[in-house]
């Protein structure tokens, strides 16, 4: 067939079709356009075979990998629908790949699709609402670990998020013995389950009936003569009476009864009000952060930022600090970045020197890509989770609340690591619902992704892309309490307060350090430069569309000052001012390259061996003169100085000027 | 008669893609094209004793689908109001024929995909996230809906000739 180009009317239509938005009207012409032309139909058609290929991709893509079971080569549905029609899609059929894959659940219908692993949760309480035991004790927390075992409860509900996603309330009365994380007997009581696409396969059985899910939300009530119902609300499931040859699938809006001793089934009304509590699919849908809902932090909280590149740029955490900016202030978290500052099981020294002068009520430890990279690998897990759990014991006694992370790059990018990388982050998880701390859980979020965020992750694969960042800025709000609040697309970068808005400097021809005998004879004459800040882009960053993406950019206008010194064999040296009316204390705050600072000929800060690059990696309290004050820098390249009054350098002094 | 089952359900789980690109086609909407999906795989499941292993398993279900489509119509008023039977079998027959070039459609797509830019990928992908419109869309990403749906509509163009340039070149 020749190449046909289609078009241009038609092309919109194509696309008013795969958007949603096609008019009747539309439609009408379409169909004439289809009508008349061969080629259009074979385009058309070409075009819709691409259109739900996207779907199946991308859905595919959102499954985690481990939630299907050896499934069979040629099965379309390996992965996993996240969009309605692909849920009902799943519902009729991919589950039926899942139970083929499982072997045993459709034709077999007795093996289980997981063993359980004593030792490992397989779900954990996401929300808990006035739940007694039966001898009358309050029972369980929020974020309480649930492992295979008997769950019995007098009143109340609960709900358990179980590690595939799947997600189970139940009210009391109720027993249910929990099997594995694909399993629950129902003994007595009402469920309901709202199985993601990683959950398919999800069953719940009872004395009289097995009922396997595929993809969607049904609930299963056992009533006192031991039958039970099931009514589906959405999707399918497969329901077979025990004892039975027969497999029988339930649509949306069916509901059974089956008989406990004959296995009968009798088709009765649908009824969702018989069940727990409906749940905000939505939400667990798009986040998978295995975490529950957290209260916002409490007014007045004080948050340091622990972690390292990602942390120390900060821009997740400018993010977050502009949409906490809503807030009032009184309600405002003040965050602290020490990223990179200190290393991430630090001593005691580091606690004293970098953490504890914040004064913070909390601490977020974020770890990163680096958790699994060159150096940084703990050589084993269980010596990993000792050494977390010593730093989490040593915050706590110090009143600091711990809040962990996860890190957003997908293990499986480094194969040789995967095993220890998910070790890694399985330590991370228990240890939050150990101590009931918030967990912030990046990993599982990025995981989710069609592309398991590979695409939001620079070329070096430690740092992430801007895009990655609003991404980590969006669980890591969650995880703060304050899921309701959205990050916006666009951002400006204002010069942070006290910088000093014109430099002198040169070029250093060597790195060395800066003698006395040096800085005593220091005096910019015509050949230095002059830098004033904040500086601006130059052509080709002026012709990026989005710059804010660029962390030049960003630094530029936040007042770094970039000297053109690209030779790391050469240094740079530079001279600012500051007039003081009068004699006061201050505060000097340095980032970026910057190794060594003179404050009227004293050296104040000599810090040769850091990485961090954040502005206020260090803090300087300093008594200016009056009059006017001479400051000297020695760095590498770029740098940041500023000189502010305020004891705090936080996400809100940071605003202030 | 496990076997046959087996058989059947594989049959069903591997023509679900092509099955329900083969409805939206003749639907022209996602949302009625849903329900006929599911309708269609609940009569196949119903009917499944009436499939012979061996059997053209595609060309069965979709004469089973236009069934599915047919009676959808009748009883929905919400249907698009223009059905022209005519070109419900034009675009049958014609999606028959394409059967054979379907997967590689689909296998050429997953190489197009890795050529467009990440941002163009993210895009793509967050059209396909749970409750995902172009509203929603150009919320998120501080651009009007047209806006949205002028980038997204260059991406498939760019998918569209990346996937054709990919079957010339095998030969297709």
């Amino acid at each position: 067939m020749e190449k046909y180009d289609p078009p241009e009317e038609f092309q919109r239509l194509l696309s008013a079709l795969a958007d949603d938005t096609l008019s009747d009207e539309q439609d009408r012409r379409l169909a004439e356009i289809l009508l008349s032309d061969a080629n259009a139909r074979s385009y058309y058609l070409n075009f819709i075979s691409m259109l739900t290929s996207l779907h199946w991709k991308y859905v595919e893509a959102a499954a985690p990998q481990d939630a299907v079971q050896s499934a069979p080569q040629g099965n379309e549905f390996s992965g996993s629908a996240r969009r309605s029609w692909m849920r009902s899609a799943l519902g009729g059929v991919a589950a039926a790949a899942v139970l083929l894959a499982c072997a045993y659940l459709l034709l077999g219908w007795s093996t289980p699709v997981t063993i359980p692993d004593a030792r490992q949760p397989v779900a954990s309480i996401s929300r808990i609402e006035k739940v007694m035991l039966a001898n009358g004790a309050p029972a369980f927390a929020t974020g309480d670990r649930i492992y295979a075992g008997r769950l019995q409860f007098a009143s109340g509900e609960i709900q358990l998020q179980f590690s595939n996603g799947a997600i189970l309330s139940a009210s009391g009365p109720a027993e249910l013995d929990i099997e594995s994380e694909y399993s629950v007997l129902l003994n007595s009581g009402r469920v309901r389950v709202h199985a993601p696409p990683s959950a398919i396969g999800f069953s719940v059985r009872t004395e009289a009936s097995r009922y396997v899910d595929l993809g969607t939300d049904f609930g299963v009530a056992v009533n006192d003569d031991q039958s039970s119902e099931v009514h589906v609300f959405d999707g399918m499931v497969l329901a077979r009476p025990t004892g039975s040859e027969q497999v029988v699938p339930f649509m949306k809006q069916e509901a059974v009864r089956i008989e406990c001793e004959r296995g009968g089934m009798f088709s009765i009304a649908a009824d969702a009000t018989l069940f727990p509590r409906q749940w905000n699919f939505a939400e667990t849908a798009v986040s998978t952060s295995r975490h529950a809902a957290q209260e916002p932090l409490p007014a007045g909280a004080r948050v340091v930022y622990i972690g390292r590149w990602d942390t120390d740029r900060g821009v997740h955490l400018h993010m977050i600090s502009e949409v906490l900016a809503q807030l009032p202030e009184s309600r405002r978290p003040r965050l602290f970045n020490a990223g990179n500052s200190v290393p991430l099981f630090f001593d005691e020294t580091h606690l004293e020197r970098f953490v504890l002068p914040l004064k913070p009520t909390h601490a977020v430890i974020e770890f990163g890509p680096h958790i699994s990279s060159k150096g940084e690998l703990y050589d084993a897990p269980p010596k990993f989770e000792k050494a977390l759990d010593r730093l989490l014991c040593t915050l706590k006694e110090k009143g600091i609340e711990p809040i962990l992370r996860t890190g957003f790059r997908a293990c499986e990018t480094e194969s040789s690591k995967k095993d220890y990388c998910e070790a890694y982050y399985r330590v991370i998880r228990t240890l939050a619902g150990k101590y009931g701390l918030r967990l912030m859980d990046v990993a599982a979020h990025f995981s989710a992704l069609p592309d398991k965020g590979e695409s939001l992750l620079l070329e070096n694969h430690m740092e992430p892309t801007f895009e990655g960042s609003r991404e980590i800025a969006k669980v890591e709000l969650a995880a703060l309490g304050y899921p309701e609040l959205t990050i916006p697309q666009q951002f400006t970068f204002n010069p942070l307060p006290g910088i000093i808005r014109e430099w002198r400097c040169r070029i250093r021809p060597t790195a060395e350090p800066l003698s006395a005998e040096e800085v005593a004879q220091i005096q910019p004459d015509a050949a230095w430069l002059t830098l004033q800040l904040p500086q601006a882009d130059d052509a080709i960053l002026q012709r990026s569309i989005v710059k804010w993406h660029s962390y030049v950019h960003r630094a530029r206008a936040q007042g770094y000052a970039f000297a053109p010194n690209y030779d790391p064999k050469k240094s740079v040296e530079a001279v600012g001012y500051v007039d003081s009316e009068g004699e006061g204390d201050a505060y000097i705050n340095t980032g970026g390259s910057l190794r060594a600072v003179w404050l009227n000929g004293i050296k104040i800060l000599d810090d040769r061996k850091t990485f961090a690059w954040h502005p206020g990696r260090d803090r300087i309290s300093v008594r200016l003169k009056p009059g006017r004050n001479t400051i000297l820098v020695e760095a590498m390249s770029n740098y940041f100085l500023s000189v502010t009054p305020d004891c705090d350098w936080d996400s809100n002094a940071q605003k202030s000027e | 008669m496990a076997e046959d089952s087996a058989d059947f359900v594989r049959e069903l789980i591997q023509s679900q893609r092509r099955l329900y690109a083969f409805i939206f086609s003749l639907m022209r909407n996602s949302k009625d094209a849903e329900d006929v999906f599911q309708e269609t795989n609940l009569v196949l499941w119903q009917k499944s004793a009436e499939f012979e292993s061996g059997t053209d398993f595609l060309a069965w279900a979709f004469r089973i689908a236009r069934f599915q489509i047919l009676a959808f119509r009748k009883k929905r008023t919400r249907a698009r109001e223009y059905h022209d039977e005519n070109l419900c079998a034009l675009l049958a027959d014609q999606a028959l024929q394409k059967l054979g070039e379907l997967d590689a459609r689909h296998e050429a797509l997953g190489h197009c995909l890795n050529e467009l830019r990440p941002e163009i990928r993210t895009l793509l992908a967050r059209r396909y996230e749970p409750g995902a419109s172009v509203n929603n869309m150009a919320q998120d990403f501080n651009r009007s809906p047209k806006a949205i749906s002028e980038m997204l509509r260059r991406a498939r163009i760019i998918l569209m000739e990346c996937i054709e340039r990919r079957l010339a070149l095998e030969g297709r």
